[in-house]
């Protein structure tokens, strides 16, 4: 059954990479003469106020948004493993890493995203400072007690006695140890990912026209909300089911871990 | 003691419950609030925050659409009498005498006089370079005081565009007191218009009082607040609701959905704010000429009016179709003649087009000249900035942008909108020497109208011909207001408001 699930939602995802390939319009192609066009056989779910289809926007849009999520929440484990694998080595830095992640989690991000845009108006970079804010914590929260916790183990103590450095030790026996754990948190923490984009992206950050994501789907479909519900509903149930079939991987994920245990 | 935590819960919980009743019936007061108390108050949507509050510092139309209501110039810009009652001047047309009402009253209680016209002007010329209405006032030699309400205007040349100039929104009339007191206008305005500010809630809102001592009459409506909206989906939903009664730049989807509201009557004033793409010739991929002709020949002008901004009047030439000075010109659609061109001369990078992302319409159009741009081979990418990033990338040095999407308002002078070109000066940096030789004929040789007409339009030639802008149109002001509110009227040039006979019908 978690292999089930597993490949569902990996299919699900393979269709959502491969999809806007075989999409019928360019995302960004305008049609003066289709402008706000409702559904028809042509554009399936409309167009938006540019006679753009929604549709072909819309799988971009997931598109880009898985994209954006696989490259943030990869350079944030890889960036938080290695805080925490020197935090591990060294009490100064662990202070330091502390100190980081408290401060992260205590500042609205927003915030910091309105101060930064005085700064940068590269969207792309906004968008990866504002979530690499909230990943990097989250994966040193994780990694940093285990680290931390086996330098306590004999067998770490055995491996530096025969000659070992403290990093090799720690990055044997701490990535053993993290990596079931980090595959099954990893799912949630894009799920986060994706909320956060679309949250940036509907406040009118992360994104630059003509570019698109699922907040600006949402953003530019609310005017609409009585006048062509489609157009809203398609960003609403794509986001949702994006988070859901993260939540359903990661849950299918620990069944197996657990499955593969027993 | 499990009885004595059940009684206390249970206060708890009542109290709580009182507590939220409470506050819950305060704020369902001030939500419902009588419609009496309603109609004192005008809600007017601002589509940006202004930069400042200073006329004398400022271009920006936003700027002008709140000073409208706070500061009187010494005519309309119809040509109407304002603070003066009357106006002459002598035969050769460089001194011109106002006679000003004698009645008239500052927001702060000081009565207007001569010396208040004079110091207002005097702190304009001061300004010098720092004011961005500098030039339109150079040639004023001296300003002499002739009487308590006589004020003599004596000008270097002879001087005929006295409406032009005395009409123009920056020509308010601020207090003498307040400006040798170096008063901060730029936060606190004071002037002898219809309003007094009382509040500016940057990004929020400006909320402005009726002068009681206003004259003729003080404005019917007590109070006016400009609501700062950017997004024109709570702008919508504020007009349906009843909380806002007046917005300016309405365009679809939302025209669509407000023209079926019975709340909300849709108007359209014939405007004269010109769309343009604007390039800057400083930068070296725009300094050729060719490569602007072909830029400019990618544009499919009828699309970005009717798609971006919703109505308006396509022109080729930086003056608008119902005024004597234009001149018509028309422009070649060639995209098949653009795309050969850039094929052999491409253009080796990405050019940038700056856009304030509070106006929503020059958003959609960047997003269409980047379409069809991108269509004859050329690649840019729209840069979204706040109204003030882009003021300072836009008008302030280094100039930092390609292409700027804008729509020019407020100048009721062609001469002086001209003049502001031609020399490299200005945000475009176009330099044409016959351009600037015609435009000082203008200024300081011509006399007969006929000829200055026809001056104009050979200046006006001379720039569609070498494209420092890809002129689009004339464009239309499409409002929304509530179906109770009459009486307020749109200034078609300047793009401001006048509410002093504003009311709410019963």
């Amino acid at each position: 059954m978690p292999r089930l699930k597993i490949s569902i939602v990996l299919f699900l995802y393979a269709v959502i990479v491969l999809f806007p390939f075989l999409s019928r319009f360019d995302p960004y192609a305008i049609h003066p003469d289709h402008i706000l066009s409702s559904s028809n056989a042509t554009f399936f779910f409309g167009t938006d106020y540019l006679g753009r289809d929604i549709l072909s926007r819309f799988l971009y849009a997931m598109r880009r948004t898985s994209m954006t999520t696989l490259f943030v929440i990869s350079t944030a484990t890889v960036c938080g493993l290695l805080i925490s694998l020197f935090a591990a080595l060294s009490r100064i830095v662990a202070r330091g890493a502390y100190f980081l992640v408290d401060m992260f989690v205590s500042i609205p991000i927003v915030l910091v995203l309105i101060f930064l845009a005085s700064f940068t108006q590269n969207q792309n970079v906004l968008l990866f400072i504002g979530q690499s804010m909230v990943f990097i914590p989250l994966v040193i929260n994780t990694s940093l007690p285990v680290f931390l916790s086996l330098k306590t183990r004999t067998y770490y103590f055995m491996c530096i006695q025969h000659g070992r450095s403290p990093l090799y030790a720690l990055t044997k026996y701490g990535c053993a140890e993290l990596y079931e754990k980090l595959l099954v948190q990893l799912p949630v923490y894009a799920s986060l990912a994706i909320a956060v984009e679309t949250g940036m992206g509907y406040l009118g950050y992360g994104v630059q026209v003509p570019q698109v994501n699922l907040g600006v789907l949402l953003a530019e479909s609310r005017t609409l909300l009585f006048e062509n519900l489609g157009q809203f509903l398609l960003p609403l149930a794509g986001t949702s089911l994006f988070i859901a079939s993260l939540y359903v991987l990661s849950s299918a994920l620990r069944m197996y871990s657990l499955h593969r245990h027993a | 003691m499990k009885n004595k935590f059940v009684y206390l819960s249970s206060i708890i919980t009542l109290s709580s419950s009182i507590a939220i009743w409470m506050v819950s019936a305060m704020f369902m007061a001030i939500a419902c609030t009588p419609t009496e108390q309603r109609d004192s108050t005008l809600n007017v949507s601002l589509n940006g925050n202004p930069e400042t509050l200073d006329p004398h510092l400022t271009s920006a139309t936003l700027t002008f659409q709140v000073l409208k209501s706070v500061y009187d110039t010494l005519l309309e810009s119809d040509g109407g009498f304002l603070l003066a009652k009357e106006y002459s001047s002598t035969m050769d047309s460089k001194e011109w005498l106002f006679v000003l009402h004698d009645d008239r009253v500052f927001h702060h209680g000081k009565k207007l006089d001569a010396q208040d016209v004079k110091a207002s002007f005097d702190r304009l010329i001061s300004l010098g370079a720092e004011s961005p209405h500098y030039q339109r006032i150079a040639s004023i030699q001296e300003i002499e005081v002739v009487g308590t309400h006589q004020v003599k205007f004596i000008f270097s040349e002879p001087f005929l565009d006295v409406i032009e100039l005395f009409g123009s929104s920056f020509a308010t009339i601020m207090p003498r007191d307040l400006i040798e007191n170096e008063h901060n206008f730029s936060l606190q305005p004071v002037g002898t218009g219809p309003y007094v500010l009382k509040n500016w809630n940057a990004n929020f809102d400006i909320q402005l009082v009726a002068f009681n001592e206003y004259l003729p009459s003080p404005p019917p409506i007590a109070n006016l607040t400009f609501v700062i909206i950017e997004d024109l989906t709570k702008q919508m939903q504020l007009l349906i609701n009843n909380e806002l009664d007046y917005a300016n730049y309405i365009i679809e989807p939302e025209l669509s959905i407000l023209e079926k509201d019975p709340n909300v009557i849709i108007e359209v004033v014939p405007g004269s704010s010109l769309a343009v793409l604007a390039f800057n010739l400083r930068k070296d991929e725009l300094k050729n000429r060719e490569t602007r002709i072909f830029l400019a020949q990618s544009i499919h002008k009828q699309t970005i009016i009717g798609t971006a901004y919703g109505q308006g009047v396509e022109v080729d030439v930086f003056w608008h179709p119902n005024n004597a000075f234009y001149t018509d010109r028309r422009g070649i659609y060639d995209p098949e003649a653009a795309r050969a061109y850039f094929q052999k001369n491409p253009i080796r990078r990405r050019l940038s087009i700056v856009v304030p992302k509070n106006y929503v319409q020059h958003v959609r159009a960047a997003q269409l000249y980047q379409q069809m741009l991108s269509d004859v081979g050329v690649q840019t990418e729209i840069v979204q900035v706040d109204f003030a990033t882009w003021l300072n990338k836009v008008y302030g040095p280094p100039h930092d942008f390609d292409m700027t999407v804008i729509a020019h308002t407020g100048l009721l002078d062609p001469i002086q909108r001209l003049s502001l070109y031609g020399r490299g000066q200005g945000y475009v940096g176009w330099v044409n020497d016959s351009y600037s030789t015609i435009l000082e004929e203008i200024q300081h040789k011509v006399q007969n109208r006929n000829v200055k007409v026809k001056k104009v339009q050979e200046a006006l030639m001379l720039m569609s011909q070498d494209y420092p802008f890809v002129f689009i149109g004339v464009l239309n002001s499409i409002i929304a207001r509530n179906v109770r509110l009459e009486g307020v009227r749109v200034d078609p040039v300047l793009v401001t408001y006048d509410f002093r006979y504003a009311s709410f019908k019963d």
